[in-house]
């Protein structure tokens, strides 16, 4: 995943816990940033619509860290490209 | 020591507060009910929360089996709750867009409808805003009332409000309606468990009720968001409302389950539809998210008032 996405996702997260500056590094605990559940799915609304990606429900609370939302979304993103 | 295995035991519960202790280690269990408990309980919480984990286990039958069912039912609730409202944030819209359709879809059988009942009863002790929602209703609707009149629930959903209503309030005649059987009869034993005084419980249709003697109370909790015209239910509740009387209401805002289908997006959505046929003397909004504004649009809220003609 190239790094301007990558910043773009963190940039929705930002934007939904009101914190613009705040820093945010691959093996932060997601669930540790976003508390809240239906902020994690307003998230994740967001970064479907924009990559066209999608993330099963189940799959959202599965995913521990930033870096394995990352690689999760980086494989769906692959193979939309490759289709 | 397991929740079943201590209500299994046979000299049964004898410390409460470790069915609350076990009842919460179960729910952690579960992603989509592992933070429910977080936050500092009052010993007002904690006084509800044991009432009702003592009224699911009464309804158990004090089998500690049928009591984490209950527990069961409310983890698979909220985990359909979250699958929902993810299905709410992708499209803007409620999964079902008919009455009779979500409800064909979810709660026709008896089981799911059983089960529906278990988990809101255990939703009514472990989401916070049912405790607070239940808290407006005592200090604002219950207190306020008369000694004498007659109080309508509907529909009659777990029996708890108009129960927790007629056993403060002992001299009301109290009559509760509900489209399923189910609900009824579950009603019918809560409010026998928490020794209310006699009220009728019928398998009716609210737009099948008669014009007989208005009621001076009128509890209407979770009923807006499960119909396609709202209205008519607001138009139909007045009818039946004595001049002075109060209706106390709850809906959902922006917060989806199988079976809502009318949309409200925020709470002007709904103060704009009571206000079409009441007054609203005093209200409640809560967000579930508490950082997000009660002002604001598209997240997910509770929403209690009361209402006068």
């Amino acid at each position: 995943m190239n790094d301007k996405i990558k910043n773009e996702i963190l940039q929705l997260f930002r934007s939904q816990i009101n914190e613009p500056d705040f820093e945010i590094t691959d093996e932060m605990i997601l669930t540790d940033v976003v508390s809240s559940s239906l902020k994690m799915l307003k998230i994740i609304a967001s970064i479907e619509k924009c990559y066209g990606v999608t993330i099963s429900e189940e799959q959202i609370f599965e995913l521990e860290t930033f870096s394995d939302l990352f690689a999760y979304i980086a494989s769906q993103y692959v193979e939309e490209e490759s289709l | 020591m397991s929740v079943s295995q201590l209500i299994n035991d046979e000299r049964g519960p004898s410390d409460y507060s470790q069915l609350f202790h076990l009842t919460k280690c179960q729910l952690g269990m579960n992603f989509s009910t592992a933070n429910l408990l977080d936050d500092e309980l009052s010993p007002q919480d904690k006084h509800l929360i044991q009432e009702i984990c003592e009224i699911a286990l009464a309804h158990a039958l004090g089998n500690g089996n049928e009591y984490v069912d209950y527990l069961q039912s409310f983890t698979r609730m909220c985990k359909e709750f979250l699958k929902e409202q993810m299905y709410l944030e992708r499209t803007g819209q409620y999964r079902y867009q008919s009455a009779v359709e979500a409800f064909e879809k979810t709660l026709s059988s008896p089981d799911e409808a059983k089960q529906y009942l278990q988990a809101l009863l255990m939703s009514q002790a472990f989401w916070r805003n049912h405790r607070q929602i239940i808290y407006f209703f005592r200090d604002q609707f219950l207190a306020g009332a008369p000694e004498n009149g007659r109080v309508l629930e509907v529909p009659s959903g777990t029996g708890f409000f108009l129960s927790d209503f007629m056993r403060k309030m002992k001299h009301w005649e109290g009559l509760s309606l509900d489209l399923s059987s189910v609900a009824i009869e579950f009603a019918g034993m809560t409010h026998a468990l928490l020794n209310a005084p006699d009220a009728t419980f019928q398998n009716k249709n609210l737009f099948d009720l008669s014009e007989g003697e208005p009621f001076d109370r009128i509890i209407c909790g979770e009923l807006i968001e499960h119909v396609n015209h709202p209205d008519e239910v607001l138009r139909i509740l007045k009818q039946h409302l004595t001049t002075n009387g109060q209706v106390f209401i709850t809906t959902a805002i922006w917060a989806a389950s199988t079976d809502h289908v009318y949309l409200f997006r925020n709470a002007e959505d709904v103060r704009k539809l009571l206000r079409e046929e009441f007054q609203i003397v005093d209200e409640l909004v809560l967000p579930i998210d508490r950082s997000v504004s009660i002002d604001s649009e598209k997240n997910a809220m509770n929403y209690a008032a009361i209402l006068m003609r």
